[in-house]
């Protein structure tokens, strides 16, 4: 063996120096730097570890430099599920300028502080100069935050225009992304949607566009830059394998807060997740309805029915059991291209029109 | 662990075996792969071991009466032969149509792993020993071992038993045949993983739109992606599992010769999935008569091959119809086209570029009225879709486009052929290292996190 036998088996030669190698690295940093990986000795060969950690940037090396903040392993857990492997980016190009036409937003105004959504319920009068006089009574739904002060207007869904999205911002995952590609609303309002988003990644993600330079930049970036007469969420899905519905609702809730604060004059809608159909809910150990009505529940519970809104497109698309129809999909969670018009409608029928009169 | 793609497999199954195998002295390997192979199957198919087992036994039995009787040169003697032969291949062809029919009717597949390509090693190990291919029988031992040897177990080659020097004695051993096979199995690896992988996502991203929402150009790019994909994976498949027969000792068996390059739709099939095309052609269409007693002949003989071949690829009405296209294809080929394409192989290739990937819509898409729906987005000639996005496609595009141009460049016979004869050169052995780890990547990122792969 030398020299001679590395020129005649080189590519043997490579994988199992490479192999021993990151086998090392492996073992070596399985309580260090590896630390929190989900890892079974006895399925996965070590090499499997080092692999992982150069997916999430930990570079093998490190492994010489002691210990690594262990805490890194933990976070980047929660984040793989979104960023796994080699991520196919679906990026929405949202380059409708379209949406400013129907702007009519005051956006001089200072921001209200954001933490707390009823600052600004004293601006909205009961001035019945538009369609708000009509509004009465609340759609049903049970939200304890609708705290119920007698001079408070409390609003109710009806049908709108498809003018109404003009002023639109729509925030989601996949199935978002397939409301822009195949709802026929992306001339109106701008979609910050992105594949396997998160509400734990909804404001760091670079999904939005700036109009101007045409650079990525994330939600909060955009959402900064311009006002908006409704915003749109709908997250949770991706996240069903992640945390508890407590730490997942306390997210959702800093994130609607957050939404509040960069949109202080949007009705913001938060939107129930969008069930699985009946064969998923029954093999999926974690993408199953029960899961979703979970989340959804807890979501509902932060309507205040005064400039935010429940709504649940399932009414919608599900049959008499509650499951996603069979026929409206072909992987069992997405709706087929020529069913987001269900969702468009159902939207258009649960729109909310506020007075917008200002004080004085 | 009976895909070679799975970690398990690669890391555990793989380098053990190969340990054990050249640890025991070169006498005894054959015990040492036969004993490799019913754990690899018993692994994958805990009852149906006892089908292959019985299977291999059977057939043995059958094929010691065959010899037997041919032995003899007695008419009599030679009819009994015969009579056994079809006994033999009754049970076999029986056996697959069973599992064939019923995994139709129950809608769905109940196939057992390599179900499909055992029982055609057996078919024409038989036919071998009738005709006296097969000389002499070999032993029971040998027979079980070329019956059922895990890298071709489960989705072929299907070697004859006479093809090359595959048997204990004749296997050659070295460090030059190890590193032969191993270069065959990354490259095969990395083909599978980075590029047939990839390219599924897209052709499942497309059911997903439904396909009477597609654009035609996203139609089309579907069907060249679905045709690389299928193409990448299986020959991918076999490049691994030759490269691991080359790493035991044997002969590099040959399952495609890159059939994109071909310049006309027979020589295409004379390209792909050879080892399933020479059975057909050594086992049914020769034995008709060929192409030797005249058009008519020639052409139902084709028939017979074709019918066959959508049958073996599947019970359901789409592959027969499959079948039925590519025979009509070939037979119009066989009478008139033939001339056309040898004096223009331009013409002939642009030709072949074009219907292949209609042909294999047909192989892809099972539900009859579906397979409707995608070839009218294909051929937009009655109707529009229903909510088509004109732009669809440039999406698809952007995020595909480079696998698909990887993949262009890797269906040129001439890349892989500079990249095979300089694999030792020092950059080539480093990307074929890299493409081994970044292929390892990918599995272990999509293994180890179950929800990476379902991304919503």
């Amino acid at each position: 063996m030398g020299w001679t036998w590395i020129k005649k088996c080189p590519v043997f030669f490579l994988l199992t120096v490479s192999g021993l190698a990151f086998s090392l690295v492996g073992l070596a940093g399985r309580f260090s730097m590896y630390k929190g990986y989900e890892f079974q000795a006895l399925k996965e060969p070590f090499l499997v570890l080092m692999l992982e950690g150069a997916g999430k940037g930990v570079a093998p090396w490190e492994v010489c430099f002691g210990q690594r903040a262990s805490g890194k392993g933990g976070k980047e857990t929660v984040a793989t599920v979104g960023g796994g492997g080699q991520n196919i980016e679906d990026f929405i190009e949202d380059d409708s300028g379209a949406a400013n036409d129907g702007m009519e937003m005051d956006t001089g105004r200072e921001s209200a502080d954001g933490t707390d959504a009823s600052a600004d319920a004293g601006a909205k009068g009961a001035e019945g100069t538009e369609d708000a006089a009509k509004t009465d009574v609340s759609a049903g739904l049970d939200a304890p935050a609708d705290t119920g002060t007698e001079n408070e207007t409390i609003y109710e869904f009806q049908q709108v225009p498809e003018d109404y999205f003009n002023d639109a911002a729509f925030i989601g995952d996949s199935r978002t992304v397939g409301l822009y590609e195949y709802g026929e609303l992306e001339m109106r309002a701008d979609f910050f949607a992105k594949i396997s988003l998160t509400i734990y990644d909804v404001f760091t993600e670079p999904v939005a566009k700036d109009e101007e330079t045409g650079k990525r930049i994330t939600v909060e970036e955009a959402l900064g830059r311009k006002q908006y007469g409704k915003v749109y969420l709908m997250l949770g899905l991706n996240e069903l394998g992640t945390g508890t519905t407590e730490s997942f609702m306390e997210e959702y809730a800093a994130v609607v807060d957050k939404l509040r604060e960069l949109q202080p004059d949007a009705v913001i809608f938060v939107q129930g997740i969008m069930r699985v159909t009946e064969a998923k809910n029954e093999s999926d150990p974690v993408f199953n309805n029960a899961n979703i009505n979970e989340k959804n529940d807890a979501i509902s519970r932060l309507a205040d029915n005064k400039d935010i809104f429940y709504i649940d497109v399932n009414e919608a698309v599900c049959d008499e059991n509650g499951n996603l129809h069979s026929e409206y999909t072909t992987d069992d969670v997405h709706l087929k291209a020529k069913y987001y018009g269900i969702w468009r409608e159902f939207l258009l029928n649960h729109g909310i029109v506020r007075n917008r009169a200002k004080e004085g | 662990m009976t895909a070679f793609t799975e970690i398990g497999f690669l890391f555990r199954f793989l380098p053990a075996f190969l340990a054990v195998y050249y640890i025991t002295p070169a006498k005894y390997r054959d015990w040492a792969l036969l004993m490799g192979s019913l754990v690899f199957y018993a692994v994958g198919e805990p009852y149906f071991i006892l089908l292959l087992v019985a299977a291999v036994w059977l057939n043995y039995l059958f094929a010691s009466r065959i010899a037997h009787f041919r032995r003899r040169k007695k008419r009599r003697s030679q009819k009994k032969s015969a009579m056994w032969l079809v006994t033999a291949i009754a049970m076999d062809v029986g056996l697959l149509a069973a599992f064939k029919v019923s995994g139709a009717l129950l809608g769905a597949s109940v196939l057992p792993l390599g179900l499909s390509f055992y029982l055609f090693k057996m078919i024409s190990f038989q036919a071998d020993v009738y005709s006296g291919e097969i000389r002499e029988l070999p032993s029971f031992w040998q027979t079980a071992v070329y019956f059922t040897m895990f890298p071709q177990v489960a989705s072929g080659p299907i070697m004859r038993y006479k093809e090359g020097r595959w048997a204990q004695d004749g296997r050659e051993y070295s460090w030059e045949k190890a590193e032969e096979g191993l270069w065959y199995f990354a490259v095969g690896l990395s083909t599978k993983v980075l590029l047939a992988d990839r390219l599924s996502i897209l052709w499942k991203d497309i059911s997903v739109i439904g396909y009477e929402s597609i654009s035609t150009p996203l139609a089309w790019l579907g069907a060249v992606g679905f045709s690389m994909e299928l193409y990448f994976d299986f020959w991918g498949y076999s490049l691994m599992a030759s490269g691991i027969c080359v790493m035991l000792g044997m002969p590099f068996i040959r399952n495609f010769d890159h059939p994109y390059a071909a310049k006309s739709m027979g020589e295409f099939w004379r390209r792909w999935h050879m080892t399933l095309g020479g059975f057909f052609r050594d086992y049914v269409y020769i034995p008709l008569g060929g192409s030797r007693d005249g058009e008519i002949r020639t052409v139902r003989n084709l028939l017979a091959v074709w019918l066959l071949t959508g049958f073996w690829h599947g019970g359901s009405p789409n592959f027969i119809l499959w079948g039925m296209l590519l025979f009509a294809l070939i037979a119009i080929e066989k009478l008139w086209l033939w001339k056309v394409c040898q004096k223009a192989p331009f013409l002939g290739r642009c030709y072949v570029l074009f219907l292949i990937p209609v042909t294999w819509i047909f192989f892809a898409i099972t539900d009859l009225g579906q397979l409707g729906i995608y070839l009218g987005r294909m051929f937009p000639v009655a109707g529009s879709g229903i909510s088509v996005n004109p732009w669809d496609a440039l999406k698809y595009l952007r995020l595909y486009g480079g696998y698909l141009a990887y993949g262009a460049v890797w269906c040129v016979p001439g890349v892989y052929r500079f990249f095979e004869k300089h694999r030792r050169h020092p950059a080539a052995a480093a990307l074929t290292a890299v493409l081994f780890w970044l292929s390892v990547y990918c599995i272990v990122s999509m293994g180890n996190n179950p929800f990476a792969y379902l991304k919503f």
